[in-house]
């Protein structure tokens, strides 16, 4: 399911849960909207392994009824894959997740060849800094990208594809997006690199015991 | 998706325009059906996902067995020129099908400044785009909507066009186009004459046009044998037995009308005389409640809309509107259903509608005076005063709406500064309006002043249209006038009116004037961002065609009008008639609640007359 915004994204679930007539809480005011809560809104043009979004209702519904009740009404790209009861208490899924893992494909650039990819790819982390510019709405914010990157593994496919998976910090403690850290790529190897497909696979926890997913931790 | 698609719509604004994957979207195998047909829409995805009609339409075909639907938009000039530079032509939206493919392409045609974009459509998907130019595998190319009702300037494109309502029509086209095919005898013409047997069906290349010397048409006739002098527009009698889409296609985009549409009635006879509405979609038919409600829990089953939206031409006037809202109140209320009433009356009646229905969600309220002194709505027939304004906008206050929007025209006929003037004072009088307990105050009205623009089928189709530079004049005037700060005026652009007034009352002689503008790149012409004055002076320099000839000149009552051969049932001597009191200053009440006004549509579409049940009216003879 690419191209959808995040808006037409959750206009679609709220659409599919009253089709699915699952006694959703609303929200007051002018506008009643049901309660649904996305970990994070997934970038327009990127794709995604999975989403996590918290969804309040009523009344407690068994989970595997709310999965098969609303999957038969999402459309097409869109399903719900796994379901967790949790407390009303439970904290926001904005608050907990604290890494995203990211799926990257594209062809070596002209001319380029494998061996010196690998190497470059490699060479890069051992800089000492690696640094980022971006535009925020305060001005420009400059750092060091390398501690935000947890996770990164480069492996050639066939006819010269190229797959990155990469994992990185997100929330609002800080995070890396994949097009800045590709871009730094670019910019050190001295490639004409160009923009690829970028999926992202999941959202996860990253405690000192190990990486969760969501839906396998309890607070 | 084609990896061509899937290669250019990240680079395209909007890309969920053109997925096809909505859910509700129908997908068929096209080697599975005898016919397909592409619903073409000459106007952008948001557009035309809001018109009713065409989801009627793809409901209708998609359900047929034997056939297929599917839907094109005309694509936004990012996407155009995408599509361009990989030469990958204009598809359907379901399957991804080549427009040239598909045995049968019908345009809506809602709105005359959407000409050039099916064009356009047309050269996208490699179609010829004059009618006589198309052979052997090529599709038809037909057309519908109230701009149907004057398709002549269109006529060197379109193979048929079809008059009216479409719902039975349809059917009927597509049994005969299967059965054409299965002949196999590729003879275009002899489908189009078999065609032209169907009522309703209009097939312009059988009719030959005369002008004199003067320009003026002197002679319309059929080219061959049986063919109807007059084409006669088809309705569906019994709304209660049309086909209506109960699930419609739920896009993943803002749409303008993002809501679940029900329809409450067709036709309104209140006989505002500007109104070509008002005249082409006689007579006024009432859907019952019982078939409303259920088509209701349907529709909202299959969407999942959390709004409901209750269309018709005025739907205050609804037989059973009171009981309506109050049983989906009933049903829906705790789901947070929200209940949205367009094109409202303007009385205290209405009011009290729009407060049951948007209860706390108060947004601002509507109302369309048309004009602002009283004798140049008595001259429209707009049969509202100043009183039932004030009412309306007190109860209103009261309610606790404290914005306002206000609907008039300029350039109607007999109108003189001080009919312009009042606009002004009737929005002042409106901002000052105070609750008689408490101080709620009016905060801001916004009024706007819409250029009159005659239609053909109306009582002022014999009009000349008021030019560009008065029109500015006259606007200016309504800005002088207003004095409160509260008041925001939003004025239409003067030479689009002009252009819409062309091709309105525009005949075949146009077809070139269409080709050179869009050769010289004029789209989206009803955009104000991509509207060309400078382009479309050029293309009537190249091809010679004087505007003021179709739009500035006043018509004699003789005058064979072009659109005089298609008829939606009024009778030209009627609309004589309301011209004339029109300027004599006397309104005519709506055959709804009065005397017949012998409009002639109940004879012509052999109905009993008032269909809606006017106990007080006897049959008459009219004519």
């Amino acid at each position: 399911m690419r191209f959808i915004s995040h808006l037409d994204l959750l206009r679609a679930v709220e659409r599919a849960l009253r089709r699915a007539g699952v006694p959703m809480v609303f929200s007051k005011g002018y506008n009643p909207r049901p309660k649904i809560s996305f970990a994070s809104a997934l970038p327009v043009g990127m794709t995604s392994g999975g989403e996590y979004a918290e969804f309040i209702l009523k009344h407690s519904w068994p989970p595997k009824e709310f999965q098969a009740r609303l999957n038969e009404q999402l459309p097409i790209g869109l399903e719900i894959v796994a379901i967790k009861e949790v407390a009303y208490n439970f904290p926001a899924l904005t608050a907990v997740v604290n890494l995203a893992c990211y799926r990257i494909n594209f062809f070596l650039p002209p001319g380029v060849k494998a061996v010196a990819f690998f190497a470059t790819w490699e060479d890069f982390y051992k800089q000492e800094k690696i640094q980022v510019r971006r535009q925020t709405k305060k001005g420009i914010r400059v750092f060091d990208l390398l501690p935000h990157v947890y996770g990164r593994k480069a492996r050639l496919g066939e006819n010269d594809n190229v797959t990155l998976n990469i994992d990185l910090s997100f929330g609002p403690r800080g995070s890396l997006r994949p097009a800045e850290l590709l871009q730094a790529f670019w910019d050190f190897a001295g490639w004409e690199g160009r923009m690829p497909a970028i999926q992202r696979e999941g959202l996860f926890i990253l405690r000192d015991d190990g990486i969760f997913s969501p839906l396998e931790v309890d607070f | 998706m084609k990896p061509e698609l899937e290669k250019i719509l990240p680079q395209v604004s909007k890309p969920t325009r053109y997925l096809g994957t909505e859910w509700n979207a129908i997908k068929k195998d096209h080697r599975q059906v005898d016919v397909s047909f592409a619903l073409a829409f000459p106007d952008v995805y948001e557009v035309g996902m809001s018109h009713l009609g065409s989801k009627i339409l793809y409901h209708i075909i998609n359900k047929r067995q034997d056939a297929v639907a599917e839907r094109v938009f005309a694509p936004w000039p990012d996407m155009e020129a995408k599509l361009r530079e990989i030469s990958l032509p204009l598809f359907g939206l379901e399957t991804g099908t080549h427009l040239a493919d598909f045995d049968m392409i019908g345009f809506s045609l809602q709105y005359e400044l959407t000409y050039t974009n099916i064009l356009n459509m047309l050269a996208l998907g490699n179609i010829p785009l004059y009618q006589s130019e198309r052979g052997l595998g090529d599709p038809f190319v037909i057309a519908g909507g109230p701009c149907a009702f004057n398709a002549e300037p269109l006529t060197d494109f379109l193979d048929l066009v079809v008059l009216g309502e479409g719902e039975e029509v349809i059917g009927e086209l597509l049994t005969l186009l299967k059965e054409w095919k299965q002949e196999g005898s590729g003879n275009r013409r002899e489908f189009l004459c078999s065609a032209a047997q169907i009522p309703g069906v209009y097939v312009p290349s059988l009719y030959r046009i005369d002008y004199g010397d003067d320009g003026i048409i002197v002679n319309v006739e059929p080219v061959v044998g049986p063919i109807p002098p007059k084409v006669e527009k088809r309705i569906v009698a019994d709304l209660d037995k049309a086909e209506f889409p109960t699930s419609p296609i739920v896009p993943y985009m803002g749409i303008v009308h993002d809501r679940a549409l029900l329809e409450l009635f067709r036709g309104c006879a209140r006989g505002c005389r500007f109104c070509q509405a008002g005249m082409i979609y006689r007579p006024v038919r009432e859907r019952s409640l019982g078939r409303i409600l259920s088509q209701a829990e349907e529709l909202l089953l299959s969407t999942g809309y959390p709004e409901l939206s209750l269309t018709s031409l005025s739907s205050s006037d609804y037989t059973w509107i009171k009981e309506l809202i109050g049983q989906l109140k009933e049903d829906y209320g705790e789901t947070g259903l929200r209940v949205s009433l367009p094109s409202l009356r303007v009385d205290s009646f209405s009011v009290n509608l729009a407060r049951e229905t948007e209860g706390l969600r108060r947004s601002s309220l509507t109302l369309a005076p048309e004009a602002g002194s009283q004798r140049l709505r008595n001259v429209i027939n707009k049969n509202i005063s100043e009183e039932d304004i004030a009412e309306a906008v007190n109860s209103a206050v009261a309610s606790g709406w404290n914005a306002f929007k206000l609907y008039f025209m300029i350039g109607l006929p007999t109108e003189v500064d001080e009919d312009i003037v009042e606009i002004a004072r009737v929005a002042e009088q409106v901002a000052k309006t105070r609750a008689a307990r408490g101080a709620r105050k009016v905060r801001r009205v916004s009024i706007s002043i819409a250029n009159f623009v005659p239609k053909p089928h109306t009582p002022f189709q014999w009009e000349p249209q008021v030019g560009e530079g008065e029109l500015r004049r006259r606007q200016e005037v309504i800005r002088r006038g207003v004095r409160d700060k509260r008041i925001i005026i939003n004025t239409h652009d003067p030479d689009s009116s002009l252009l819409e007034g062309l091709f309105s009352r525009g005949d075949r002689r146009l077809g070139r004037l269409l080709v050179a503008a869009w050769r010289l790149g004029c789209r989206f012409d009803g955009w104000r961002e991509h509207f060309n004055k400078k382009k479309w002076k050029d293309a009537f320099a190249l091809t010679g065609i004087d505007p003021a000839f179709y739009t500035r000149r006043r018509r004699h009552f003789a005058e064979i009008l072009p659109w005089d051969h298609t008829s939606p049932g009024v009778d030209k001597d009627f609309l004589q008639r309301e011209y004339q009191r029109a300027l004599a200053g006397k309104t005519t009440p709506d055959c709804s609640f009065d005397s017949c006004s012998q409009c002639g549509v109940c004879p012509a579409l052999e109905l009993p007359i008032c269909p809606r049940g006017g106990e007080e009216d006897t049959p008459k003879t009219v004519g």
